[in-house]
Order: structure tokens, then C-alpha cells, then sequence
């Protein structure tokens, strides 16, 4: 049934052949007649065929055209009987089946033996898209027709091509007298050609003539009919593929409805009612439909949205009317006059608007001004204070959040201010400071005015002016604070020179506790060096924490304020690790706290020192150009303090002693570029010692999850005092079983620490494994984070969230869907 | 004193009535509802547990049941309440479902009644091992004068199905058989080698094409437009019964003798697209809910399993103590009931979700069911949830049977675990369990994408 596109094709060709049937009848009328007794051995088989052969020339001739095109594929192979094995190939099966066809046989079941290989039936099918139900049917009983073959007959041929002899009738003509001789040779289009004598056929023959081109061109081969079982399974696939298309036509919907949120069934409208009339044709049912539909149209001027809006709205007036009503009622029963009086006030007012609202003539000038005065005055009076309606509206419903009404209300609050201190007959303050909404906390000078009454009292002065003291040291740490000190940094740099640096952060205790111990290294330092250092010494304090942030400031009562102020940008500077620029003079950062000092033995010490690091440095920065330098973190290999003296330029003055010179001692000058990224690296990760810490921390795991004895003796319990008593000699002791080091999973692994401590706790409230939908964990939990109970959304968020997927209406008849498929 | 009184403007809230009570307004400080999840896992622990208090499947049985076995079920698809069933000794009952009464009883077969169908106009087709196809009008309960209408065939018919629009219905015997209404032979034989088929059914959807299983491990594809049997699937084991999903038109369920159901889709039959499992004797009957979301299945190990879709394994098994086989399962087509036929002669209605009860409910109860719903299906993951909301008592012969089936599974993987270990790389591969009861299918892939 694909193949129907190609047999309509094929038309033509049809009428083609019965052309040349006869021609060929005739031919054999002609000059084939004596060849008739040579073909005998098959014409036990013509017999056995459909037995509906009308005449046994016409049969004959057709044989030929068989035989023909038996011939034409057989030239393919060397020997026209070859056989091509036993196997039941359709090769071999179209071969066995071609003698059936008889004289009468179908049309088509010919024209398809002759021009339509079996390569193009297969190639084709798939592509074909046609499915009319008439033209199958035609063709299958074509093919019906066509493979009615006695099975008897097919032996036969197998029989002799065993024996190998020839399976089919292969006249030659003889070039000398014009006869047929059953020969091995094919018989060839020229063959016949050359025995037609008059034109009687030649057009039918220049037919055959381009039957032939057109085939050559697409295959050597011409084959026959196919077995029945092959044909029909040929058929099949067709089918198959055609059942398959129409049933892929649902695809987009089952889609649709396999990724629908919520699927409320049924899904189609057609109740079981509608369907129960299906004895119409399809054609009235589509008019149905068309009519139901627009009627449907016809009828629903509003849609449900509309109905329940315009509902909501009528119920909102009645509502509105029932509470007008009520107060109306309520105000009716008031018999206070007072409250007449205003009311009245109140009424005339509003029909007066009303009046003019209508277009009515205004009153007298002077009514007009006092109302203006009266709007004046109540400007003055509410409009710039935050009493006002709006302010208080503003105020209640937090819109000053919102800028512009914020500004708005500021604004209405300045104008309020002037204009209270307009009425107070006070000009005095520029409109410069209006530009500020705050006061400034620092300009104490410019904000000294006459105190009068009580502030011009000694003690209210002197009240006052510790208040703003406090408040400019509050607001200065605030500074400080916002600049990225805080104040226990501050606190140490009051001291000495520390340069501390703890590195990564730490969680674990062990962090903690190095913090610590830092913290102590540095209260021991402070004590040495105040200890030899002479009072009053210039000292400069540098403090690097994080190897970012710098800042030096002078601890003496005298520093001079410049300096100090010199050395903070810097420090601005080099507030960024990464992109700092290492100079003489600038950072340095030392594992170890380092404090300076203008103390000679220092310095002695501090230049053996650096002694001892430049060659450790030259040492790396040699390993590093060999290549075979490892990024090690290890701050005192690669920065150091220098003295001021090593420069050689010793300063006269005292603050220049103290002003430190930063030099950078890796590899850098060697191979700037190369070393830039490890120095940085390096200098990030400077003063984490991780293997050791990383160590301690296992170490105390170790201890903390093994076996532990807690000593639970109560001191004086069972003990007695007095003369000759024996100290008890037992202690209590508490056994809490851990886990064996050696049992431990991560006793063999040098550098992990696996918690054994199982959560038994949380486990009740832990999945397993990530659930189906999800792919990660981040994914499942996200789904969790939201709470959907009513608690914690609102309303329509909970209807939303907890609206169920499948919603079945209760009662209905949930049919199959059908199409077209429309919801 | 002055009490001042909660007052709300009527620009944003409107009461639903005139008489409603002023509606709580809820604070959504979040500080004020601490503990969410703590609390909403409560909440869903709290629902799964009711969930299980509440569940009770079993409805009831229909009227007194049949004296013989029950072996076919047949329900109307366009009413609610009306379900047929057809027992062993050639009894076929029509049932009023809200009522659970018996309509009316009358002998219809010599022998058993093997396959039932309603026709367009809710009329009653049965067939029977005695070679005839009886047409039945339920309007009229007295049946003593035989049937409407009477279709002779050559051999008795193990299976009918009803075309969902056309007058047309389709047997199975020894061939495969479409009928015209009107005419007493049967219009085209759409057999496909096998010698016998068990059973067939319409595409209610896509509605020419049918579906019918052999006796020869077969499943087969008809097309009606055709006239012709178009694709053919050799499975390992026999199926024995077939549905179409109602919502997707390409989709079959095959209840498969080897004690799985599995689903295919008849575009690409090398295939299933999934396996239901956890039954642990032959699948006897299989049949989709109306919203084509879940499966209802009897087996021969005497239980009733609901499936999801997309689910490998079943979501509820009901069973009782007395019920026998179970041959025949059907949702009814509010897809909340399920009836079952069995062999001891009763045909019971179940609830296809335990918990559910049909009464109406108030808007707020609703919304609280929902909410339930809503938070079991969020929590379900949580160990506890899980392991309440899964378990199912289950009789002891079925759960040895799955201890059992359990242990040869595990054997058969374990050797070939070792088979594997022991041969060379990539000799012995992983067998697909969406695959392996797959023989063959007739027309492959290749055939036709040449």
C-alpha cells in the first residue's frame, strides 16, 4: 500500500505494456510459432498455473515477456541458470514465481513484474505518505492474485537447477534460418528488434526502448513478484508506519499533558451524553460541533472573570450603602448641639463647593480672601509640621521609606523650621546649612552659640561640652570603624610594632586557639620592648593584619600629626594584597611578631637577622630559576624588616629612626614577571603553617573521639578528717568508651580526618539519598527551604503551592481523550 | 472606657457575605512562626500516619456475588455506576454500583462466559466458549427469550472489545475478528499467525487501532483502516491481558505472565518504557485509570496492586482473606473505585485511593487535605515518612512468595555477576530490564528506515 504512489506513477507505463504485449503477441504470431514445441518442459507448469489462461498463444506470449525479464536479470551472472544457492532468497523465489503469471493476469501484478525491483518497493515505502484505503485494498489483491503459484511447480525448478539444468524457457535465435533454438543465450531487446520486419510495433518497441534506459538506470536488475509471505510482510511495515504516523499525531498532547502543572479531568468537555449519538457521519458531527460552538459564543457575553468582577463590584456598592446607611443612622441620634453647630459649618462648606462645583457665581471677594488667610494660616500651622494629615499618613504607613516621599517630607519639615524661624523674626542661619540634614557632629566651633537661660550655666557647659566630646569619639571610631579598623586593632597599636597575621580564618577550636596564642606573643613582645626601650623613644607601630591592611600611627603624646598622616596612604595603598606594589618602605609581614626600635642591640640583632634571611631568600631564588622551588609558605624566607640604618641614611630626627623601610627579599628582582603570581600566593597564604595545624588538629580529634576517663571524684566526699584517718586512696573515676585510635577509619590516612561521630540525631530528619526529580542535594534542599503551610505565605501563595496535580471532578464520567483534542 | 475596635477599610477587604464572620487576619511576621520545617515535617509525619489510620480499601462486594468464578468484568464508559460481570458457569450479572445491588441475572453462555463489551447504546456483548457472541439489551431485565441478537462463530471466542464510536466490536478465538453490529458474519479476519488468542482491545483513543495478545507469547498491533495485523512482539511469556493508556494514544499496558506489567509504547515495541513490578504470581488483568495516571492489577497470587505511571513499584496492594484469583480488575471511570472479579465468585469495589472518602467536604477540610497532600509529597523522602507511608501488611503466603522471589533474583543476578567476572570483558553484558522479556519484534526499525 506505500508503494501506491509509485504504481499511480506507474501508469503510463502500464498502458505502455499492454502495447507491447501485443506487439509481442503478434511477433510470436509471426516468427515465434515453431518454438512452440521446445518450451514442452514447462508446459506441465502453465497448466498448473491459474488455470484461467483464455488462449495459449496470448499465454505463450506473455510467458516471453516473463522469460524476458527472467532473461534481463539473469545476464547479471555469468551463466543464465546459475543457481544462486538453495536458500530461498527473493531472488531466487521471484525467479521460481515468474512463470505464474498468465495471460490473464492482473495489470498491475505485471507491470510491477516488469519494471518495479523489489529494491525500490523496500527503498520507497517509508516515504510514501499516502494511505488510501481503496488503493491498499487494490493492491492487496493484486498481490492476492499475483501469488497464487502452485507449490509444485516451485519444486520443480529447484529440481532442476539442482540438477542443473535450465529453469526456464531461454530461446535464441538462430541467425541463419530464423528459428528458435532453446539455448543458454539471453534473448535481448536487439533479438527482437532484428525480426521485426514491418513497422507494425516499432513504437512499442521505442517504448520498450526507454523502459529499458529508464531501468538501467536505476538497476541492472528487473525483478518479479515477491513471495506472499515477503509481500505481505512488506505490507505490514507500510502499515506500520503509517498506523505509527497517525498515532504520532497525539504526541504534542500527551506532551502537553505530561508537563501540565495541574490536569483537571476530564480533560475534554464532551460529556457522556454528546458522545452517545456517534451513529452520525463525520460530517454532520463536524456542523454539530460548529453550531455548539457557535452558540457557545452566541450565548456567553461575559466571561466567568468578568460576571465574578462585576458581582464583587455590586456587592461593594450595596456594602458601601449599607455602612453609609448605618452611620447615617448612628449620626442621627446624636443630640450633642456642638456637634450640630460644626456639622453645620461643615455642611454649608461642602454645598458651597458642591455649588460651585456646578458652575454656580462665586461669593463676595472678601470671603475668598479670608478663606485664603484661613489656608494660610493653616499652612503655617500644619502643612510644614509633621502633624499634618499626609505626614502622619506617611508616617503610619512607612512610605517615608520610599525616597521621594521622604524627601518630600524633609523638605516640608525645612520649610517648617525657616518659616518657625521666620515667625520668630530669626534669619540669622544661612540657607547653606539647610543643605545638610544632619548636623555635623564635628564642627563644634561653628556650631558654638550663645547659650542663654540655664545652658549659659557653668555646669550645663561643661555637661555639654563632655557630650560632644563623647560624640566625636564616638563618631571618630564610627570613621575608623567604617575604614576597616576596629577597635581591638586600634587597641594594639597603641603598643609596639606587631605585624600579625593569622592567615586563612579558622573554624576549629585549634584556629581559635593559635589566635591566641598569637594574641600572647604579641602582650610578650609589647612587655620586651617597653622593658629596654628608652621612655619617651619615637616608636612607630605597624600593624599587618591579613597581609593587607596597614597602619602606622604614632604612639607618642608628641607625634607629629603630619607624619602620621604621611604615612596612612600607604596604608591606602596597600589595602589590597593582590595588587600591592612591594617598594622599599612599604609592607612587611612576619610570621612572628617583630618589634623595632632605635635600641643599638636590637638593631644588631635585626641586621644578623636579615643577614640570615637574604641568603635563606638567595637560596630560594636560586632554587626557583632551577625550577625545582616549591611554593612554600613560609613567611620568614621571604619578607623581612629592614632597618633604616642598613639604608645607611640615619636620621637625624627622631621620627625618621622610626620610620620603617619594608624590603621585599624574594627572588623578584631576579625574574620579576615569572615569580609574581607564587610571591602573591605565597604572600596570601603567608603564616599558615597547614601541615602542622592540620596535624594538631587530628591529633586532638583523636582525643577528643577516643577513650576518655573523667575524673568525677567529689573533693571531700567519703574523706574525714582527724587523726590516724587514712587518705582514701580510691578515685572515682568515669570510663566514656570512645573510638581505638587504631579502629579509627582514617588511622591509615595521612591526610584526612574522617568524623566518626555518626549524627544520629539528624539522621531521622535526612534523606537518605537525593530524591528522584532532584539531581543534587543544593537542588533538594532549595525545594525544602520554603514553608507552604498558611503560617507562612498568603492565601492564594498556599492555594497555589498545595494545589494537587490530578484534579478529578467528583462524579463526572472521565472518558477517553478523543479527537481533535481541544480542551 | 473606650475599646476600640479592629475596623478595616472596605477598599481592601470585602466580606464574602453580609453575614460572614470577619475573617482572621494572619500575621506573616516570620518571627512570630518560627521552627517552619520542624513544624511542617511534623505536620506531613502527622498526615502520613493519618493517612494510614484511615485507609480502608475495601468498599464492599457487589449483591451476593456469582457462583462460580468471576472472569470478566465489563464497564460502561459513559455512565457511572453500571459494571457487568460474566462468571464460569455462563452467568452474566449487570450491577448498579451506587446501590451495589444486583440489576437483573440471567444464563447467557453454555460454559464460561469469557469476554464482555457495552455497545454505543449501552447494551451488553458477551462471548463464550460455546462458539456464539450474544447481544443483550440491559433495559429489558427479562431475558428469558434469549438474546437480541446472536453471532456464530467458528470456534469460542476467549476475548470481545467494543469500537469506541462505531457500531463495530472485535473477538478473539482462534483468529482475530471484526464485526459489524448489523451483519451476522464477522467483516475481517485480522489473525497473525497465532493459534489462539487470549485476548484483544480497541484503542479507545486512537480508535482503529487494536491490540491483542496470542497464545504464542504475542502481542499484536491491528490497524482496522488497513483491515490488516501490523507490527507483532514476541515477549518471553504469555500476556494475558492489555489496556490502552485512556490519555495517551499510543501506550499499552501487557499484564505478562512472568508476574510483571509492562508498558510499552506501539511505535517502538523493542522497548518497554517501564516495568511494573512487586507481584509475585502471573498478572491476570490490567487496566488504566480514566486520568491514565495510574494502573490497577489482579494477579493470580490472589492481590490487587495499584501502580503509578512513572513508578516502578506499587503504590498500594489490597487483599483480603477470602479473596481468591483475581481474573478480571476495572477502575470505574470516575477513577475512584476499582472493581475486581475473583475466582471464588465475588466481585468486590474497592476505593483506588485507601484514604480518600467521597463525601463532601467543606472548603476549609479541603484545603486542609490538600495541604496534607501537599507536605507528604514534599517530606516523602524523610526516612520516617517513607517507611510509614510504604508499609502494607501483607498475607504471609505473599510475603514468603516475595522473600522467595527475592532470593532467586538475587541468585540469578549473583551468577551472573560471577559469569561475568569470569569471561572476557564485554562478553557477558548487563541484561536490560526494559528489554530482556523481549524476543523480537516482526517488523524492526531497520526494515523500514532503509
Amino acid at each position: 500500500m506505500a508503494k501506491l504512489g509509485k504504481l499511480k506513477a506507474k501508469q503510463p507505463d502500464i498502458a505502455a505494456k499492454k502495447k507491447l504485449e501485443e506487439a509481442l503477441r503478434q511477433v510470436d504470431d509471426d516468427e515465434m510459432s515453431p518454438s512452440d514445441s521446445d518450451d514442452s518442459f514447462l508446459a506441465g507448469d502453465h497448466d498448473k498455473d491459474g488455470g484461467d489462461e483464455s488462449d495459449g498463444e496470448g499465454s505463450a506470449a506473455l510467458d516471453d515477456v516473463d522469460q524476458f525479464g527472467i532473461l534481463k536479470s539473469a545476464g547479471n551472472s555469468p551463466d543464465g541458470t546459475d543457481d544462486d544457492g538453495d536458500v530461498a532468497d527473493h531472488d531466487s523465489e521471484s525467479a521460481d514465481e515468474t512463470p505464474s503469471f498468465s495471460g490473464t493476469s492482473d495489470i498491475d501484478g505485471s507491470a510491477q513484474g516488469i519494471t518495479t525491483p523489489l529494491s525500490d518497493i523496500e527503498s520507497d515505502s517509508p516515504s510514501l505518505e499516502e494511505n488510501d484505503d481503496n488503493a491498499i485494498r487494490s493492491l492487496q489483491k493484486a498481490i492476492d492474485d499475483a501469488s497464487r503459484k502452485p507449490e509444485e511447480q516451485t519444486i520443480k525448478i529447484k529440481k532442476r537447477k539442482k540438477l542443473g539444468l535450465p529453469t526456464h524457457f531461454t530461446p535464441t535465435v538462430d541467425e541463419d534460418d530464423g528459428t528458435f533454438v532453446p539455448a543458454k543465450k539471453k534473448v535481448t531487446l536487439d533479438d527482437i528488434r532484428a525480426h521485426t520486419t514491418s513497422s507494425f510495433g516499432t513504437r512499442s518497441l521505442a517504448r520498450l526502448d526507454e523502459l529499458e534506459k529508464r531501468s538501467k538506470g536505476k538497476s541492472e536488475v528487473v525483478k518479479s513478484r515477491l513471495g506472499r509471505r515477503l509481500e505481505a510482510r512488506i505490507d505490514r511495515a507500510a502499515a506500520y508506519e503509517i498506523a505509527k504516523a497517525e498515532v504520532g499525531k497525539w504526541e504534542d498532547t500527551v506532551k502537553k499533558n505530561r508537563e501540565a502543572e495541574h490536569l483537571e479531568f476530564p480533560l475534554q468537555h464532551s460529556g457522556g451524553v454528546e458522545t452517545s449519538d456517534i451513529t452520525n457521519s463525520v460530517d454532520a458531527d463536524a456542523e454539530a460541533y460548529g453550531e455548539k460552538l457557535v452558540y457557545v459564543l452566541e450565548d456567553r457575553e461575559f466571561s466567568l472573570d468578568e460576571v465574578l468582577a462585576r458581582r464583587n463590584e455590586l456587592r461593594r456598592m450595596r456594602e458601601l450603602m449599607f455602612r453609609e446607611e448605618m452611620r447615617a443612622k448612628r449620626v442621627k441620634k446624636i443630640k450633642s448641639k456642638t456637634y450640630r453647630k460644626i456639622h453645620k459649618r461643615e455642611k454649608e462648606r461642602a454645598q458651597e463647593i458642591a455649588a460651585q462645583l456646578d458652575g454656580e457665581p462665586e461669593g463676595e471677594d472678601e470671603e475668598d480672601y479670608d478663606r485664603l488667610v484661613k489656608r494660610a494660616r493653616e499652612r503655617m500651622e500644619l502643612r510644614h509640621k509633621n502633624t499634618s494629615k499626609w505626614a502622619r499618613d506617611v508616617k503610619r504607613m512607612n512610605l517615608h521609606k520610599d525616597r521621594g516621599t521622604r524627601e518630600e517630607l524633609e523638605e516640608m519639615l525645612r520649610r517648617g523650621e525657616d518659616l518657625t524661624r521666620k515667625i520668630e523674626g530669626d534669619d540669622e542661619i544661612s540657607d547653606g546649612d539647610d543643605d545638610d540634614a544632619l548636623p555635623s557632629v564635628l564642627d563644634g566651633e561653628e556650631e558654638a552659640e550663645k547659650p542663654n537661660g540655664i545652658m549659659a550655666m557653668k555646669f550645663m557647659k561643661e555637661a555639654e561640652e563632655r557630650l560632644r566630646k563623647q560624640t566625636k569619639e564616638a563618631f571618630e571610631e564610627l570613621r575608623r570603624m567604617e575604614g576597616g579598623h576596629d577597635e581591638m586593632e586600634e587597641q594594639v597599636t597603641d603598643s609596639a610594632v606587631k605585624i600579625i597575621n593569622e592567615g586563612r580564618r579558622q573554624y576549629a577550636p585549634g584556629g581559635q586557639e593559635a589566635k591566641e596564642a598569637a594574641g600572647d606573643a604579641v602582650e610578650e613582645s609589647n612587655e620586651a620592648d617597653f622593658a629596654p626601650g628608652p621612655l619617651g623613644r619615637k616608636m612607630a607601630t605597624i600593624v599587618v593584619e591579613n597581609g593587607g591592611i596597614l597602619s602606622a600611627t604614632s604612639i607618642r603624646q608628641k607625634s607629629n600629626r603630619t607624619e602620621s598622616k604621611k604615612v596612612e596612604p600607604k596604608s591606602a595603598e596597600a589595602s589590597n594584597p593582590w595588587i600591592q606594589d612591594v617598594e622599599p618602605g612599604s609592607v612587611t609581614k612576619v610570621h612572628s611578631v617583630l618589634s623595632l626600635s632605635k635600641d643599638s642591640t636590637r638593631d644588631a640583632k635585626a641586621e644578623a637577622r636579615l643577614k640570615r634571611a637574604r641568603k635563606n631568600a638567595e637560596k630560594a631564588a636560586n632554587a626557583v630559576a632551577n625550577g625545582d622551588a616549591d611554593v612554600k609558605i613560609n613567611v620568614n624566607q621571604i619578607l623581612q624588616v629592614r632597618d633604616v640604618h642598613d639604608d645607611g641614611d640615619t636620621g637625624a630626627d627622631g621620627f625618621a629612626d622610626s620610620q620603617l623601610t619594608m624590603v621585599y627579599k624574594g627572588a623578584r628582582r631576579a625574574k620579576p614577571a615569572e615569580f609574581q603570581q607564587r610571591e602573591l600566593v605565597k604572600r596570601a597564604f603567608a603564616g599558615d603553617d597547614v601541615v602542622r595545624e592540620f596535624e594538631a588538629e587530628k591529633k586532638r580529634t583523636i582525643e577528643d573521639e577516643g577513650d576518655k576517663e573523667i575524673d568525677v571524684t567529689l573533693p571531700g566526699w567519703g574523706s574525714w578528717t582527724g587523726k590516724g584517718v587514712r587518705k582514701p586512696q580510691k578515685k572515682f573515676v568515669q570510663k566514656i568508651e570512645g573510638i581505638v585510635p587504631k579502629n579509627r577509619k582514617d588511622s591509615k590516612l595521612k591526610n584526612v580526618i574522617i568524623n566518626e561521630k555518626a549524627a544520629k540525631k539528624s539522621a531521622k530528619y535526612t534523606a537518605g539519598t537525593v530524591p528522584f526529580p532532584y539531581e543534587t542535594r543544593e537542588q533538594y534542599e532549595r525545594s525544602l527551604r520554603m514553608p507552604i503551610g498558611k503560617q507562612w505565605a498568603t492565601q492564594t501563595t498556599v492555594q497555589r503551592l498545595t494545589k494537587p496535580k490530578v484534579i478529578v471532578k467528583p462524579g463526572a464520567v472521565v472518558e477517553p481523550l478523543s479527537a481533535p483534542f481541544a480542551t | 472606657m473606650k475599646v476600640k475596635a479592629l475596623s478595616r477599610s472596605s477598599d481592601v477587604y470585602l466580606p464574602a457575605r453580609n453575614s460572614e464572620v470577619s475573617r482572621l487576619p494572619r500575621n506573616l511576621d516570620p518571627d512570630l512562626h518560627p521552627f517552619e520545617r520542624a513544624r511542617e515535617y511534623t505536620r506531613a509525619l502527622n498526615a502520613t500516619k493519618l493517612e494510614r489510620v484511615f485507609a480502608a480499601p475495601f468498599v464492599g462486594q457487589l449483591g451476593n456475588g456469582h457462583v462460580d468464578g468471576v472472569y470478566c468484568l465489563a464497564k460502561n464508559m459513559r455512565r457511572l455506576n453500571s459494571v457487568a460481570s460474566g462468571s464460569g458457569d455462563g452467568v452474566i450479572k449487570y450491577w448498579h454500583l451506587s446501590s451495589r445491588e444486583e440489576e437483573m441475572s440471567f444464563t447467557a453462555h453454555q460454559g464460561v462466559v469469557k469476554g464482555l463489551a457495552v455497545t454505543l447504546e449501552g447494551n451488553l456483548l458477551s462471548c463464550g466458549m460455546d462458539n456464539t457472541v450474544k447481544l443483550w439489551n440491559v433495559m429489558n431485565t427479562d431475558h428469558s427469550g434469549g438474546p437480541t441478537k446472536t453471532f456464530l462463530g467458528s470456534s469460542g471466542f476467549t476475548g470481545i472489545d467494543h469500537h469506541r464510536s462505531n457500531p463495530v466490536f472485535v473477538t478473539s478465538s482462534n483468529a482475530v475478528q471484526i464485526w459489524d453490529e448489523n451483519r451476522s458474519k464477522p467483516t475481517a479476519d485480522l489473525s497473525w499467525g497465532a493459534d489462539n488468542v487470549n485476548t484483544v482491545k480497541f484503542n479507545q483513543t486512537e480508535q482503529s487501532i487494536i491490540a491483542s495478545t496470542g497464545s504464542d507469547r504475542s502481542i499484536v498491533i491491528h490497524d482496522i483502516r488497513s483491515n490488516a495485523p501490523v507490527q507483532k512482539l514476541v515477549m518471553l511469556m504469555r500476556t494475558n491481558a492489555i489496556c490502552w493508556n485512556p490519555i495517551e494514544a499510543f501506550n499499552f499496558a501487557a499484564a505478562n505472565e512472568d508476574h510483571n506489567v509492562y508498558l510499552y509504547d506501539m511505535r517502538k515495541l523493542t522497548r518497554s518504557l517501564n516495568v511494573y513490578k512487586d507481584h509475585v504470581s502471573a498478572v491476570m488483568d490490567v487496566d488504566f485509570s480514566p486520568t491514565g495516571q495510574e494502573l490497577a492489577t489482579g494477579s493470580y497470587d490472589r492481590t490487587l496492586r495499584i501502580y503509578r505511571v512513572n513508578e516502578g513499584h506499587s503504590r498500594d496492594v489490597y487483599h483480603t482473606k477470602r479473596m481468591q484469583r483475581i481474573f478480571c480488575v476495572r477502575f470505574t471511570m470516575d477513577a475512584r473505585y476499582i472493581i475486581s472479579g475473583s475466582d471464588e465468585g465475588n466481585v468486590r469495589l474497592w476505593r483506588a485511593d485507601a484514604a480518600a472518602r467521597s463525601n463532601i467536604k467543606s472548603a476549609r477540610e479541603r484545603s486542609k487535605l490538600e495541604y496534607d497532600a501537599a507536605l507528604k509529597m514534599r517530606y516523602k523522602a524523610m526516612p520516617e515518612i517513607r517507611r510509614i507511608s510504604r508499609h502494607r501488611h501483607l498475607p504471609k503466603p505473599i510475603k514468603t512468595a516475595s522473600e522467595t522471589k527475592r532470593i532467586e533474583v538475587s541468585s540469578i543476578k549473583r551468577k551472573e555477576d560471577n559469569m561475568r567476572r569470569r569471561s572476557k570483558k564485554g562478553t557477558v553484558p548487563y541484561p536490560k530490564e526494559r528489554e530482556k522479556q523481549i524476543i523480537g519484534v516482526a517488523i524492526k526499525e531497520t526494515e523500514n528506515k532503509v
